[in-house]
């Protein structure tokens, strides 16, 4: 089960690219001073926990087990040992069964740290996490594995907002595994950070299970994007979108790889994912490795890339109606980005990321 | 002001190394219609091009100055803020910005500091009026899957809220249906009732004569392989319709025999 879980991303040549000495990694900083969890009252009421993971283990065994190590084992890569490690680093949300919660949760890091996140909703539960990322910490890395579990019919909006400050080196993994009916988006922005891994998984185990994913990423100066999405359709009548939207300015690099699996008896199963890229600068380059393997024959799938620069005639267009070089690129690039910002679900994140790139474009 | 009008002079430009016009001279006054004629490839567009700075089009001579600026040695957004405006025979797509946004923002570049918001919003909506266009237009991303007609409207609504000094309509009535030619007539009309739009000059480039029915023009020109040969009335473009014009590059060849 376990090997049929991890997906199998082409490795990088990781310590070159994230420049990184293993041998000398320590733990950052504990969960408590990196951490702040936001469960308002009324959720409490209904029986939420939201709690750091050495509370859970304690005071919850049982439910923190439906979901630990459901996906990610200890050790799938380094990240995932390195994050491992102090067992009682991470957090842990629990929505019980037909709770839905009217307001989001909050999750924010504001330090460099390792640890897990677990997140169980209860079958018809619906919930919404935002969290955001901001530690500024140098010469440090921060690395988060999060689980998630759904239940039959359960519906989490999953938000992540990275802008974390230009040296830090940031990794990145969440897995879902997604039961009959239920509905998983996964949106996640990565604006900062000198080097970024983020992987956002699905697994799409019974009939009618649904995965959305969102990806907005940026890529600036000397920075390195290691972006990855896994759609596992294991049952018949599966359905996944994923949208991926990548810039580089200056030497901004990165890849993307792409995949969608679909078992061979998931019949019925659909499968859309779109990765475009604009090439901001001469310098700028992305690498968008897509793959498609389909062992079943009633399926739709689609994977479609593009990798473009600012088009020539849209500035001059622009130009021509007084906005100046920059201000047109600029416009053009928030245009190139919107699409995937208009799927992000909440309405304050929407314009935050607007504002940000608002700024970092340009 | 004897410099005022949107003056070409001698103006010679190429595209990829080939030499396209060659020799144009042509004054716009302000308040005054100008239309320049002429069969495909005679270097209409070339010269809308050319006068707006398409890093396409290579100016090889000649000179071109709006109420005395020269134009030729400004970036493409400076011609823009001193009053050049080109509608676009094929404007580009821009997915992800709303006309709103686009329009909220080149109006700020072109007269910054120009209305409040909501004076704003009120001109917008008077503007797509006049256009017989409903208000959903605004938040649909720029050309972006518009049709024709459409683009050509939108066209007509950033040169009737951006207000230059002089426009340049580049084939602004082709491929339109009758509504849509009409439309464009009315836009223009009531551009030039305005005080903000009297003393703007149009330099309207058509191929058919079909436009000038809609609006009033001035002064005709007709232009083949790069010049302008022929210079006239309203009667002209009369004749354009008539005869077309094959029958009038005869004419004129036999004149130069």
């Amino acid at each position: 089960m376990t090997a049929c879980l991890t997906p199998a991303r082409p490795t990088l040549p990781t310590d070159r690219f994230w420049q990184l000495d293993y041998n000398k990694l320590e733990l950052p900083v504990s969960l408590g001073s990196s951490f702040t969890l936001d469960l308002p009252a009324a959720a409490q009421a209904q029986g939420v926990i939201f709690c750091g993971l050495g509370e859970a283990q304690r005071q919850h065994p049982d439910l923190l087990a439906l979901g630990l190590r459901s996906s990610i084992n200890d050790d799938e890569s380094r990240f995932t040992q390195l994050a491992s490690k102090d067992a009682e680093s991470g957090f842990f949300c629990y929505v019980p069964a037909g709770v839905r919660l009217a307001a989001p949760l909050e999750l924010q890091i504001d330090r460099a740290w390792a640890g897990r996140g677990v997140v169980v909703l209860g079958p018809d539960a619906h919930a919404e996490i935002i969290e955001t990322i901001t530690a500024e910490s140098s010469e440090t890395f921060l690395c988060e594995l999060t689980e998630m579990v759904l239940g039959e019919r359960a519906q989490l909006r999953y938000t992540s907002v990275q802008t974390c400050g230009p040296s830090l080196r940031a990794f990145f993994t969440r897995r879902a595994i997604v039961a009959a009916d239920a509905q998983l988006h996964l949106a996640s922005a990565e604006i900062g950070a000198q080097s970024v891994q983020s992987y956002g998984d699905a697994i799409l185990r019974a009939p009618g299970a649904r995965a959305d994913i969102s990806v907005l990423a940026f890529a600036s100066q000397q920075r390195y994007l290691d972006l990855g999405n896994d759609l596992h359709h294991a049952a018949p009548q599966t359905t996944s979108t994923t949208l991926v939207k990548a810039a580089a300015i200056e030497s901004g690099r990165g890849r993307y790889y792409g995949n969608i699996r679909i078992d061979a008896h998931a019949h019925g199963a659909d499968a859309t994912l779109r990765d475009d890229t604009l090439l901001l600068s001469p310098q700028a380059h992305i690498d968008s490795v897509p793959a498609l393997e389909i062992a079943a024959n009633d399926v739709k799938a689609f994977h479609g890339a593009t990798v473009g620069s600012v088009d020539d005639e849209q500035r001059f267009y622009a130009m021509s109606r007084g906005l100046s070089r920059a201000a047109a690129e600029r416009m053009i690039t928030l245009g190139f980005f919107e699409p995937v910002i208009a799927r992000f679900p909440n309405e304050v994140v929407r314009e935050f990321l607007r504002d940000q790139l608002n700024t970092r474009v340009g | 002001m004897s410099d005022r009008g949107l003056r070409i002079q001698a103006l010679r430009s190429a595209v990829a190394g080939k030499e396209i016009l060659k020799g144009i001279d042509l004054t716009v006054e302000p308040g005054r219609v100008h239309a320049l004629m002429g069969p495909n490839g005679s270097g209409k567009s070339t010269l809308a091009f050319s006068l707006t700075g398409h890093p396409n089009y290579e100016i090889l001579g000649g000179s071109a100055t709006l109420d005395g600026a020269d134009l030729l040695s400004m970036p493409v957004d400076q011609r823009a803020k001193a009053g050049l405006f080109l509608s676009f025979q094929y404007p580009a797509a821009i997915p992800g910005v709303s006309v709103a946004n686009f329009l909220r923002s080149a109006k700020t570049a072109v007269a910054p500091d120009s209305m409040n918001p909501t004076a704003f919003r009120k001109l917008v909506f008077a503007k797509l009026d006049v256009l017989d266009m409903d208000t959903a237009f605004l938040g649909r991303y720029l050309n972006d899957g518009f049709s024709g007609g459409e683009k050509k409207r939108l066209e007509m609504l950033q040169m009737a809220i951006l207000a230059p000094k002089y426009a340049v309509l580049d084939e602004t009535d082709s491929g339109l249906d009758v509504d849509a030619l009409r439309a464009v007539g009315d836009s223009i009309k009531a551009m030039r009732a305005e005080e903000s739009g009297r003393d703007t000059g149009f330099l309207i480039i058509t191929h058919y004569p079909r436009i000038l029915e809609h609006v009033h023009a001035d002064v005709v020109h007709i232009m083949m392989d790069g010049r302008i040969v022929t210079s006239g009335g309203p009667e002209l473009a009369e004749r354009i319709e008539r005869e077309g014009y094959d029958r009038l590059r005869e004419e004129l060849v036999g004149i130069a025999a």
